[in-house]
């Protein structure tokens, strides 16, 4: 009986030790070889970016890893994988605000990934350990419907402070901080600039001409393309005016300063396809991937590569140093004193 | 062993019940028992301490009661034009009429943008207005123009079952036109008003898609909730709004529930003659038909408009044709069209089955609890949509039922919140069928397992086919429950719809929203087909009952 079970035994700690074995070369193989795909051909993301399916076919192109995305803004994304943290639905967070995944590392929503090509990216647009690294970045400015300007026999704005004219009343359209990035930059951008008192004292003002807000950060800009209203406080203002080639927009980057945050990637904490996520972040990153970001969506690239025509580079722009790390820890505050300062949205 | 047959299935249907509906409603409840990580009634006291709370009861109420009375209305002349006058546009309102049906609530707010917004086709480029059109009275509008289909059905169903020769009685006894509609036709009409109206104010309480899109500023419970859930993840006060919300609706619904056991027990007989026309003078025939020609263009031109505003470049640049809208769909819309109709199909054919088990298990088979399981069917249809969704959302992310990520949880979603639809056609299927039949083939021997499908199931299939696309229809326009549940494997039409609402591609919208209308469509056509086998009467009286999707 004895000897049985010794044999028993053996045998078990045999099969454990060459599967240990087995598990430990094949992780040692992969390492060194670079990353295999996932057994599973499937990535998830939840995108806030311009353009998903045109980067979903090109990345599937490349890689034959097909792509499911669905499009929010960056405080949806956030509330989802909150939700969803012991079981997460996703494996890459795409585009969206640099606060909202300052949130989410600090939350270990996020997984660190340290991309070969990461050093193209300006160190400024990237998390210092990997968690998250800028692909491009996005500006704020106004979208301004030339038409309907002139129906109602508006000025052109053309910096941030002519918003709080009164005879803008109702004409103006921006989003709510509670869930779009550009909304909140703007928000913390202004405090940034002006300091918190005069700062809060500029918003109000300029709130009075907003009627209400929009949940996501684009459309106010749409609706200026509808001609529903003047000025659309918008992300990447070039943006419509290119898609748009007939209609009356046009672009305005403010001159008293322009807001701008970096968009990152992501990895999600416990994502089912860890390894088609990072070949994703490669791509993103790569010389290749980076054009083709910009075509889908035309925006700054945080990479050397050449802007599209239309689109302008870091050095036209008057940027404001926005400090992203600061007013992406804060952002629960200023949110929060948002909601009391403003009720009626 | 005979009782383990007798008691198994109503077992089993309580099982089910309590894991998917009396579960996630329950843990809504306790998260709203939940303030700073502390259990207490803190975040109700937090709110209500709030003026911007009390602002959004009284704003949610009032929008209710206006659109329910305003609604009501509404339904009560288009009925009486189609039913109590001869008049030769009745088949144009009664098309008019069912238009909300195929068209979700959301997708008439986009429509109604084009055409009376800011920059609107008739209120701007036409008629150079500029008013807000951001506000409640849009909702109230909007929310007035797409419930009549349900207030119309209710009432119509009281009215077409009003005896003729109770009017012809009046008449004789010297009553004129005007005296027989107000004295005699509408108090025996006033339970279907009532019905009509409870309906409606519960539907507007729980709508969120219409105030989400053209309120603006005006928020309700139902939209503020959906706010602080998906904004802030603010899962208590989510849980609280949402807790206050079905407040109101239970009671909106319990009165609903005896009014309907009231109109009844008032038996109307059936109608032996032809319809009981009312002759009634050029002036109000007048008014009934401005109010159906206005109707009726209004829905129209809504339908028109989704057409255009899928078709066109933009708003701002004129009316050029373009099919840009529509590239979006083989990009990332044919998985969306396919969950839609798979999801809507099996969702039409489990409620239906199982709608007409469960009314057979309570109205022929006794066992304990049977009003119970009755409650229990019918709740989903109180609680608001969203208050149903935060509850699966909440429920089912955590051991033991994790479910959250798979399709299952959406079928299973659409399914508990249809059963309702199933259950109540299923009972009144039963209640119209004849006893003695049933008796017979139990007297033959045949058991209870054995007469429902010999005798039941089959007699009861046209009726069966009419709830059963009825309820594929409301599936397919589901929205509220879906939008916390869905992820990127398992979208559908209308939260697509609702994605590019909400991000502005109004084009891109309307272009889903053809094809969303396309599928709902399909399936009216399939109502029709069935109807031509159950009657004019019992088909109305059948939809009157399934009004509450």
């Amino acid at each position: 009986m004895m000897n049985r079970e010794k044999i028993v035994d053996s045998k078990i700690k045999f099969i454990f030790q060459t599967t240990l074995i087995l598990l430990i070369s094949s992780m040692l193989s992969m390492s060194v070889m670079g990353i295999e795909p996932d057994s599973e051909k499937v990535l998830s993301m939840y995108v806030a970016y311009g353009g998903p399916d045109f980067i979903a076919r090109e990345f599937e192109k490349e890689t034959g890893i097909k792509v499911k995305y669905l499009t929010m803004s960056s405080g949806e994304v956030l509330a989802r994988l909150r939700a969803e943290k012991s079981n997460p639905q996703t494996d890459i967070w795409f585009g969206g605000g640099s606060d909202a995944f300052i949130r989410a590392r600090e939350e270990k929503l996020i997984a660190a990934y340290h991309s070969p090509n990461r050093k193209n990216v300006k160190p400024m647009f990237r998390d210092k350990e990997g968690y998250w690294t800028g692909v491009s970045i996005v500006v704020v400015g106004f979208l301004v419907n030339q038409e309907r300007l002139k129906q109602k026999g508006l000025k052109q704005p053309e910096n941030w402070s002519d918003l709080v004219d009164p005879s803008y009343r109702n004409e103006i359209m921006a989003s709510n901080p509670n869930t779009s990035g550009t909304a909140y930059t703007t928000v913390s951008g202004v405090l940034q600039v002006m300091g918190s008192e005069k700062g809060w004292q500029f918003l109000d003002r300029m709130y009075e001409n907003i009627p209400f807000l929009e949940k996501s950060g684009s459309a106010p800009g749409k609706k200026a393309l509808a001609g529903e209203f003047a000025i659309g406080i918008a992300p990447d203002p070039h943006n419509l005016p290119l898609r748009n080639p007939g209609a009356p927009l046009v672009p305005v980057f403010p001159g008293d300063g322009v807001l701008a945050w970096p968009s990152p990637v992501a990895m999600i904490n416990g994502a089912k396809h860890p390894n088609n996520a990072k070949l994703f972040i490669d791509w993103c990153l790569s010389p290749k991937g980076q054009v083709v970001l910009m075509k889908a969506s035309p925006r700054v690239p945080t990479t050397d590569v050449k802007t599209l025509k239309g689109v302008p580079g870091v050095s036209d722009l008057n940027l404001v140093a926005y400090d992203h790390l600061k007013w992406g820890a804060a952002r629960e505050k200023v949110v929060e004193k948002f909601n009391d300062r403003y009720p009626q949205y | 062993m005979l009782s383990l047959k007798k008691f198994g299935l109503p077992a089993l249907f309580f099982l089910l019940l309590f894991v998917f509906v009396a579960y996630p409603t329950l843990t809504v409840i306790v998260k709203s028992y939940e303030y700073k990580g502390q259990s207490g009634f803190g975040t109700y006291l937090m709110l209500f301490t709030k003026p911007y709370f009390i602002g959004l009861i009284r704003g949610s109420v009032l929008i209710a009661l206006g659109s329910a009375f305003c609604s009501t209305l509404l339904g009560l002349f288009l009925s009486i034009l189609v039913f109590k006058t001869g008049l030769p546009m009745r088949k144009l309102v009664l098309f008019a009429v069912v238009l909300p049906m195929i068209i979700p609530g959301f997708v008439t707010s986009l429509s109604y943008i084009f055409l009376f917004g800011r920059n609107g086709l008739i209120t701007f480029k036409l008629l150079n207005l500029s008013w807000e059109i951001y506000s409640w009275r849009s909702v109230l509008i909007l929310q007035t123009l797409g419930f009549s289909t349900t207030t119309f059905f209710l009432i119509s169903a009281v009215l077409v079952g009003v005896n003729s020769q109770t009017e012809n009685a009046a008449r004789n006894l010297g009553a004129n036109e005007w005296q027989v509609l107000t004295t005699v036709t509408l108090p025996l009409v006033r339970p279907g008003l009532a019905a009509a109206f409870l309906l409606s104010f519960l539907r507007s309480m729980a709508d969120f898609g219409t105030p989400f899109i053209v309120g603006g500023r005006f928020n309700t419970l139902a939209t503020m909730a959906y706010t602080k859930l998906i904004g802030t993840y603010d899962t208590a006060t989510a849980s609280a709004l949402s807790t206050v919300l079905m407040v109101f609706c239970l009671i909106a619904f319990w009165l609903y529930f005896r009014m309907e056991r009231k109109s009844q027990s008032f038996r109307v007989e059936r109608q032996l003659g032809g319809a009981g026309l009312l002759r009634l003078p050029l002036l109000h025939r007048s008014i009934l038909v401005s109010v159906g020609v206005l109707f009726s263009v209004v829905m129209l031109g809504l339908l028109i408009s989704v057409f255009l505003a899928a078709f066109t470049r933009h708003l701002g640049a004129g009316l050029h044709f373009t099919w840009d809208h529509f590239r979006i769909i083989p990009q990332q819309g044919w998985n969306s069209i396919i969950n839609t109709i798979i999801f809507a199909s099996i969702t039409c054919l489990i409620t239906t089955f199982f709608g007409l088990v469960i009314a057979y298990l309570v109205s022929r088979v006794r066992f304990p609890g049977g009003r119970l399981l009755d409650l229990l069917v019918t709740l989903p249809f109180a609680i608001p949509g969203t208050f149903m969704g935060i509850g699966y959302a909440l429920a089912f992310n955590r051991p033991p039922l994790l479910l959250s990520g798979t399709w299952a949880i959406v079928v299973i979603c659409t399914v508990f919140r249809e059963l309702p639809l199933g259950f109540r056609s299923g009972d009144s299927i039963l209640k119209q069928q004849e006893r003695s039949i049933e008796q017979a083939s139990e007297n033959l021997g045949d058991s209870k397992t054995g007469t429902f499908f010999r005798i039941i199931l089959p007699m009861a299939r046209p009726a069966l086919m009419v709830s059963a696309v009825y309820a594929y229809i409301t599936s397919t326009k589901t929205l509220g429950a879906l939008i916390f549940l869905i992820t990127p494997g398992n979208k559908v039409l209308s939260v697509d719809i609702f994605e590019a609402t909400v991000r502005g591609d109004v084009g891109n919208a309307a272009a889903f929203s053809v094809v969303l209308m396309m599928i709902a469509a399909g399936g009216v056509g399939l109502i029709a087909l069935a109807g031509k086998r159950t009657g004019v009467a019992s088909r109305f009286k059948l939809l009157s009952k399934l009004q509450i999707g």
